[in-house]
Formats: structure tokens, sequence, C-alpha cells
């Protein structure tokens, strides 16, 4: 339980570095990803990959108590 | 037909259509047939937290902004990740503890503070109010957008009191709340029909938002490729397009985002439906993941729409606000419009039912009912009535109130900087709650200063900013500061002009909060009762951690009155049915006169709890228990018998630890003990061993001398020198064994004078040189011939050096042996090593040489026989004169016995006794 804990807030720390600058500036630019501006793509992206990143994590061995 | 009159038709129809589903969820709760116990229901039910601002507002603010309007969605994407960790924490808390809400949930865990909680909840009245402004704001415009669809957008201004579409909204919805929220008064304050509507309208919502998407982008425009490559040859959507757009840039997307992570957890309504609501903690594993899931799929079209409008509105004529409605109308599909405006009209229902119920609550069970109680305590008829037409009325005093704002402040703002405001007023109670499962020495003069600096400035930074923004006070208070101060400048507080409002409004206001929350409380002392209320919140997944606070009621009351007061707050019946069922769990027999003991006392009051909130359980407890409830020292006491035991059996602990150590002592010193026994019993047996060898001979040779008169005189010389040669060793010997034993006695007398260590070794060399020469073993005495004085028993160290040089000639071959004897000496040791070229030791031997009665082995028969004792005494000797003896050796390489001497020592103490 404690390593399903850890996990989760690693995510989180991921998802808060991954999610502003200087990171975030990075896609700040010109170009198109499937026809889809680059900064839109990225951002949804990675919202997709961070929820399936948790539904891995807490999915996982579930059942069991905090 | 008329959509002047179809919309509004529509709008109550569709209520209508929820409250029969609601009615009929809480019927199939009743009979115990939970249509909302399912982890989807509950993720559906979180997802009022995307409302009318959701809605509409993030297109509008896309439509500037680009995407600036996401953080208000990847913050509870964030936090839905931790909520295994924080949700589920309080969950388990409120449960245990009859929670029902955020101001219950604060002032229980301060000491069940009666003025924390209405603290906290007239913040959330002041703080939330626009928000719910805000809603009426939305469904009044939409329907106002809508009712004229035939005839065009009418933008006019304001319309009189009693026409005033958004007016008849709030009272509608009042009634709604008033049925959803407070058809009954339920101790654990849940309401599955509310839930089963609030989820059904969220699938609502949802679906309207995909279907304008869809038809946004697929039907205006040629799919997502056309949509954005259109935009792209616009230079000014083009930038939308960059993060450059943002207002604010990275500053205010961190501080949106932080303050989003916050309200998804402490906004009244957000706390309903996650921690109120909830009926199974398991739910929130599959809530972490689904519900960003359904905040993905909400936010998808959100930029497409709000390019789309941008490109198809491009004289700006209509209000970015209203593109999701507006771009249907545009395509001609007015039915696509109705959809469009029942999600809006669902996205703003079920956020102000859940919040004004949320609300009522908290503002009965915090703010009136405890000043009540405390006015007339002693009503004694049933008070449950009396709470629901309270919560009723305080549910249209709300509404009222949300309208009022509006009426005066919302026309000004667009929709998401009102949001704003009232996420950064909730964003106050984080600290309170998060440092207060956490850490137990947060205390209550703490938590009420954070709390009310928090506020305080909120209150000046945004809320009285936002008013002088819309004109209602005067716009020098923005420009020039409070009364011409400039460093209280609302949006530059001591000259921070690097953020945007809310961004600076965030830092000061959670600066001063936490500040002050952690300062006070570091030098706080806690009560005895906020002591027990901090442990039960921060250990509450510890076995008994329960059950602290039973200690908190001392006082005399009997079973039944306890039956009565619970029975006017929840009704007799129900009343009844808790006292069976916890007089079943803890295998109770009470009859109605006897007294109640403090466990049910507390039974009650947390029952209470969830009726009328913590603070308000308390003074009707305390009104119905005589005696007086316990004060500290009376917890104090009990906490001091209770410590007195633990230490008692510390004590008796750490004795028995100490008798354990004393056993083991005994039995190592026992075992030694039996060690030396065993040594004296192989000593004697050894020393008569010896003793017997000899004897034996001297006996034998004694009696062939006695029985055969006619022995040749050859013989007979023969066997006498035997006898005296083995009485001589057995004089030796006994001689050497009293020596020992006087020696380890410590009976020895010494007599310590300086002694000339070379001179002292000549006489050893010249009494042996006989035996030397006996066997032509050669004897090289190189200790060079000058003065070296130590301090010593001469006549003792002569008999070292004599019994190493007869040892030495001992195992040197005939002819052939060479024993040398050579000074050894360092800075602070003289002594002398005596080097045969003899047969060796064994390594293992080295030290054993030492011992008593160690005789070395070997081939050579003719050897005199030694005592075995020689070498223990020399031993003795040496260390008796702080010294060391060793002996260095190979088998094959001869061996050298060294002794050294310290120079200096003269020991007072021997050289005193001659």
């Amino acid at each position: 339980m404690k390593r399903r804990n850890d996990r989760l807030v690693a995510l989180v720390i991921l998802g808060m570095v991954a999610l502003n600058f200087p990171i975030l500036s990075l896609f700040s630019r010109e170009g198109v990803v499937f026809g889809i501006p680059l900064l839109f793509f990225y951002l949804f992206g990675f919202w997709l990959l961070f929820v399936l990143m948790i539904a891995m994590i807490v999915t996982r061995k579930s059942g069991e108590k905090p | 037909m008329s959509w002047i009159w179809l919309a509004p038709t529509i709008s109550i129809a569709y209520l209508g259509v929820l409250f029969a589903l609601a009615y009929h969820a809480d019927r199939q709760a009743a009979r115990g047939r939970s249509l909302v116990n399912n982890p989807i229901i509950y993720t559906l039910s979180i997802a009022i937290y995307c409302t009318s601002w959701t809605y509409y507002g993030s297109v509008g603010r896309a439509a500037m902004g680009g995407v600036g309007f996401l953080p208000i969605f990847l913050g509870p994407t964030l936090m839905a990740a931790l909520w295994w960790l924080f949700l589920a924490k309080i969950i388990t808390i409120a449960k245990v503890n009859h929670i029902t809400s955020i101001a219950d949930f604060i002032s229980s865990r301060y000491g069940k503070s009666p003025a924390l909680g209405g603290m906290v909840t007239l913040f959330v009245v002041i703080g939330v109010m626009p928000y719910i402004a805000l809603q009426l704001k939305a469904v009044a415009v939409t329907l106002d957008v809508v009712s004229f669809l035939d005839e065009g957008i009418a933008v006019g201004p304001l319309p009189e009191l009693w026409q005033d579409t958004a007016l008849h909204i709030a009272l509608l919805l009042a009634l709604f709340a008033i049925l959803f929220g407070t058809r009954h008064l339920d101790a654990s304050e849940r309401h599955e029909g509310m839930v089963m509507a609030v989820a059904f309208e969220s699938l609502v919502k949802l679906s309207a938002f995909l279907l304008v998407g869809l038809f946004v982008t697929f039907v205006l425009f040629d799919g997502v490729e056309d949509l954005f490559g259109r935009a792209m040859q616009h230079p000014e959507l083009r930038r939308l397009m960059s993060f450059d757009v943002v207002p604010g840039g990275y500053p205010s997307w961190f501080s949106m985002t932080f303050l989003a992570m916050l309200a998804i957890m402490f906004l009244p309504r957000q706390f309903q439906v996650l921690v109120v609501e909830n009926l199974n903690r398991e739910h929130v594993s599959q809530a972490s993941w689904l519900f960003p899931l359904y905040l993905l799929a909400f936010n998808l079209f959100v930029l497409p729409i709000a390019l789309a409008g941008r490109i198809i509105f491009m004289d700006g004529s209509v209000d970015p606000d209203t593109y999701v409605l507006a771009l249907p109308i545009h395509g001609q599909q007015s039915w696509l419009a109705v959809c469009v405006y029942i999600g809006g009209l669902s996205a703003a229902t079920s956020m102000v039912i859940v919040e004004v119920v949320a609300m009522s609550t908290m503002v009965s069970n915090d703010l009136i009912l405890p000043m009540l109680l405390r006015f007339r305590s002693n009503f004694r008829d049933d008070l449950s009535g009396v709470i629901l037409f309270l919560r009723r009325g305080i549910i249209l005093g709300l509404l009222l109130l949300g309208y009022l704002y509006y009426r005066l402040i919302g026309e000004s703002h667009t929709l998401v900087s009102i949001g704003m405001i009232s996420f950064a007023a909730v964003a106050q109670f984080a600290p309170s709650i998060l440092l207060g499962i956490y850490w137990t020495q947060a205390s209550r003069r703490g938590a009420m200063g954070g709390l009310l600096a928090g506020f305080l400035v909120w209150g000046h930074t945004l809320l009285l900013s936002s008013f002088a923004q819309s004109g209602w006070i005067a716009h020098s208070f923005l420009t020039e500061g409070p009364w011409g101060i400039a460093w209280l400048k609302p949006h530059a507080l001591f000259g921070l002009t690097l953020f945007d409002p809310v961004t600076h409004s965030v830092f000061w206001s959670m600066l001063a909060n936490v500040g002050i929350l952690v300062m006070v409380s570091l030098f706080d002392r806690q009560t005895a009762v906020e002591q027990i209320q901090a442990l039960n919140f921060v250990n509450v997944f510890e076995q008994g951690a329960k059950g602290g606070d039973a200690y908190l009621w001392s006082g005399f009351v009997s079973v039944q009155s306890l039956k009565k007061l619970l029975a006017r707050f929840v009704g007799p019946a129900s009343a009844e049915a808790g006292f069976a069922q916890y007089f079943r769990q803890c295998d109770l027999k009470l009859d109605d006169s006897s007294q109640a003991p403090a466990h049910l006392v507390a039974f009650v009051e947390k029952h209470l709890t969830g009726a009328i909130g913590s603070a308000s359980a308390r003074v009707m407890i305390s009104s119905v228990v005589s005696g007086e409830e316990l004060d500290l020292q009376g917890v104090m006491r009990i906490l001091d018998e209770t410590s007195q035991v633990i230490e008692y059996s510390q004590r008796l602990e750490l004795k028995s630890r100490q008798l354990e150590a004393a056993t083991a002592q005994l039995q190592e010193a026992n075992a030694r003990l039996q060690e030396l026994d065993r040594m004296k019993d192989e000593f004697l047996s050894t020393v008569s061993h010896e003793l017997r060898t000899p004897l034996t001979a001297i006996r034998a040779f004694s009696e062939i001398l006695h029985d055969n008169d006619d022995l040749p005189l050859q013989e007979r010389h023969r066997f006498t020198a035997i006898i005296i040669k083995e009485t001589r060793r057995l004089t030796r010997l006994v001689n050497q064994i009293l020596d020992l034993a006087k020696i380890e006695s410590g009976k020895m007398e010494w007599s310590v004078t300086e002694v000339d260590l070379p001179l002292l070794v000549q006489e050893a060399v010249d009494a042996t040189r006989q035996l030397f020469d006996n066997k032509s073993v050669q004897l090289l005495n190189k200790v060079p011939d000058q003065t070296m004085m130590l301090w010593a028993d001469r006549d003792k160290i002569i008999q070292v050096v004599i019994n190493l040089l007869s040892n030495a000639v001992k195992f040197c071959d005939a002819q052939t042996g060479r024993v040398v004897i050579e000074l050894r000496e360092t800075e602070a040791d003289l002594g002398v090593a005596v080097v045969d070229n003899g047969s060796g030791i064994p390594e293992e031997d080295l030290e054993r040489v030492f011992e008593k009665f160690y005789q070395a082995q070997t081939d050579a028969i003719d050897l005199p026989l030694g005592t075995g004792l020689g070498l223990t005494i020399c031993r003795k000797i040496i260390e008796r004169h702080q010294g060391r003896i060793w002996a260095e050796s190979g088998v094959g390489q001869g061996t050298a016995f060294i002794f050294l001497l310290p120079r200096q020592v003269q020991d007072p103490e021997d050289s005193g006794s001659p």
C-alpha cells in the first residue's frame, strides 16, 4: 500500500513538472501534429497519458486498505 | 409555436424528470437497494465540478486566452491522483465522526469549536455566493437567447425586477433544492436521490457538449484539420495556439492549477458529493481515474468550438461566452440549440442545488443552531421539524442572496473571473484541513488565526477589488489604495506587482493563512478536547484511535434523557432504532432509568453531530448531562491514571530487564566459578600425578636396595644416584609449587631494588655454565658490558634467566647446540632474549608453554625432566614486574624466549615490602 501511495505522489510530481514552466514553454511554438497544433496536442496527449497512468496504478492490486 | 413559451416549459419539464428520477432513487434506497452505490455514479456526481462556467465560460476564455482555461481542469486531474491518499483519509474521518460539512470538519478537528464552525460557514457563504450568482447569470442569459430563437439575439438593459428571468430561475431552483435536499432529516445527511439526479445531469451536459463539438467540427467545418487549418490563416487566431496569449502567463497558469486542485476537494458541493455522499471508500480509487477522464472528454472540443466561433463571428458581434449556443443557432439547428441549453441548464442546476443544500446544512448546523441552542437550550418539543423548516428558509435565502449579487455585480464580469474569486476563497480551508489531518499540533487558535488572515487578504485583494471594478465602490480603491495608502493597493499589496490579481491574492492569502496557522500552533497550548480530536483525526486508521472522546463526559445522565434528546432531533423511531442497534453492538442491557455510561453519551453526541453539527451537539449534550462537562483537569486526571498504569508497567518492565541482567551476570559468575573449580581439580590431580612419578621411582629403587643386599656396588651406586636425582626433582617440584602458590596468593615477598641488568645476566650465565659444559652446548652472552639499571627484584629475575637458560640447553642437541643470550631494548623497556637452535615450538603451542605442567613433546628420552612449572613461574614473576614474556619460534628454527621490563617503574608498594 505504501508503494501505491509513493507511486501516486511521484506521478503527481511528474504531472506538475510536465504541465508547468519551463517544460510547457518547449511546446509553445508553431507546429502541427495530425492536423492539431503542437501545444494542444501535447497538453491533451499528456493528459490522457496521465489518466491512464493513474488507472494503471490504482487498479493494480485493488481491494487493499490504505 | 413560440420559443418564448417553449423554452421555459422544456426547462420545467426537464427539472420534473430529474425530480422523478431522484424520487425513484430515494424510494429504492429506503428499500435497501441503493442505485448510487457504484463508482460510475460516484464519478458522475463528482462531475458537478463542471458547472455552466465550464460549459460556456471555458469556450469564452479559450476564444481570448487560448489554452488559458485548462488549469481549471488540469488541477483536479492532478489532485485526483492524490485522492487515494487525502480523500480516503478525509472520508474515513468524516464517517467515524459523523461529519456532514466542511465547517463541521474544521470545527470538529479543532476541539468542536462553535466559533470556528460559524466562521468557516460565514466565509463559505461570502466566498461561494459569486459562484451561485454566476450560475444564475448563465441560465438567465442562455434562456433569453433560446427564448428569442426566432427573433435573433437580444441584448438589452436589465429588465424590471419582477420580469427578470434570473429571479424566476432562482426561485425555481430554491424549490427544487428544498425538494431534493430537505425532504427529511437524516443523521448521515445523505441524499441518494439528489446524487442520482446530479449524476444523470452530468451525463446530459457531457453528451450535449460533445454533440455541439461534433456538430461544429464536422458539420460547420470539414473535420479537425480543416478547422485548425483555417484558424491558422488568421494571424490573430494563430497566436491562440501558443502560450503567449494566456493571461498572466506561467505564474497565473500555476496559481490557477493550484486553486483548482484545492477547489475540487473543498468547494462545499464537492465536499458534499466526495465525502458526505460517499457510500464506499473503494469507489475513490476508481473515481480517481474515471473523473479526470470525464474532464478530458469534456474539454476535447472547447478549443475547436472557440476557434470556430472566432472564425464565424469575426466581427465580434457575439459574446464568446455564448459561442456554444450561438454556433448551433448560426447553423440553423434550433433543436440542437435547445439540447445545448438543456446541457447548460443541467450544469447550472446540479451545481446550485448541491451547493445550496450543502451550505444550508452548514448554515443551520454551524451558524444558526448553536446560537439558537445557546439562548434556549431547554426546548422540550420535537426539533426535527424546526430544523427542516430552518433549512428550507436558508436555501431560499441563499438563492435570493445569489440573485442579489448577480443583480449588483454579475453584469460587469466575465464568467471565469467570477469563478476564480470563489476558488480562491475555498482554497483558504485547505491549510486547516490538510495540516489538521496530518499534524496533531495544529491548534484551534492557529486555525482561526490562519483562516481569518487568509480571508481578510482574499476579501481585500479579490472581493473588494471586484466591487471596485464593477463600480460598486470608488475606483480609486484600486488605483490609489484604500484611503490613499499606496502599499495597500489590492492588486499590488506591499508594492508586489509581479503577478496578475488572482496569483497575487493566492500568494499573499496563502502566506498569511499557512504562516499564522503554523506559527500560532507552534507556540499554542491545546485544550484536552482539542488534543483528543487531533489524535482522533490524525490517527484515524490506527486501531483504538477512536473512543478517546468517550472520556469527555463524566456527569450523570439517564438513558431515557439521552433517548429523548436524540428523539427531539431525529425523531422517536429513528432514535429508538439507533439505541437498539448500539445496545446490540456493545452487548449492553440498560433500562431507561439507569445511568448512561460515558461511551453511550459519546455515541449519542456523534449521532446528534450528524443531524445538527458537532458544535451544536456538544451544547445539547452538555444541557442534559448533569454535573460538569469534564474539564481539562478531569481529562488530565483520567489521562493521568492511564499514564500511571503505563508508567507502572514500564517500571515493571525495567525491573524485569534488570533482573534478567543480574541473572545473566550470576550465570556468568557461576560459569567462571565452575571453570575455576574444574581448574583447581585439574591442578590438584596434575600435582599429585607429578609428585607420584618421582616418589614411585624413589620407592622402587629404595625397595630394590633394601631387598637385595647382594647387589654389586656399581649397581648400588647407580640406584642411589637415581634416588638422589628424583629426590632433588621432588624437592624442586615442591619448591616451585610453593612458589607458585605464594605468587598466586600474593604472599610472595618482593624486594625491589635498582639492579644492573648485564651484571645480573652474567650471574645467571655463570650459574648455568656447568649445564652447558655437561652437554657441550655453546653459550654466547651478547649482552654488552655496560651499566643498564632498572627496578626489579634481583633474585627473581636471576631465577627467570636461569630458568630460560636451562630450558634452552634442555632442548638443544649436544655438540651442535648453541644458545645466544642478547639484549633487547625499546624506548620504554629493557629485556633479554634467550635464543636457541633447538627443535622449536609449533605456533599453536607458543602460548601454552606458559601453562602449568605443560611438557614439551620431545623425542629426546634422556632429557632431564622438567617440572612443567618453570615457565609459569617466570611469567608470574615478569607480570609482577609489569613486564611481558613470550616465545617466538617455528618448528626446526629454534626458539627465542624474550622478556621485557619497564625501565622506570618503581612500584612504591613493592619497594616498601622487602
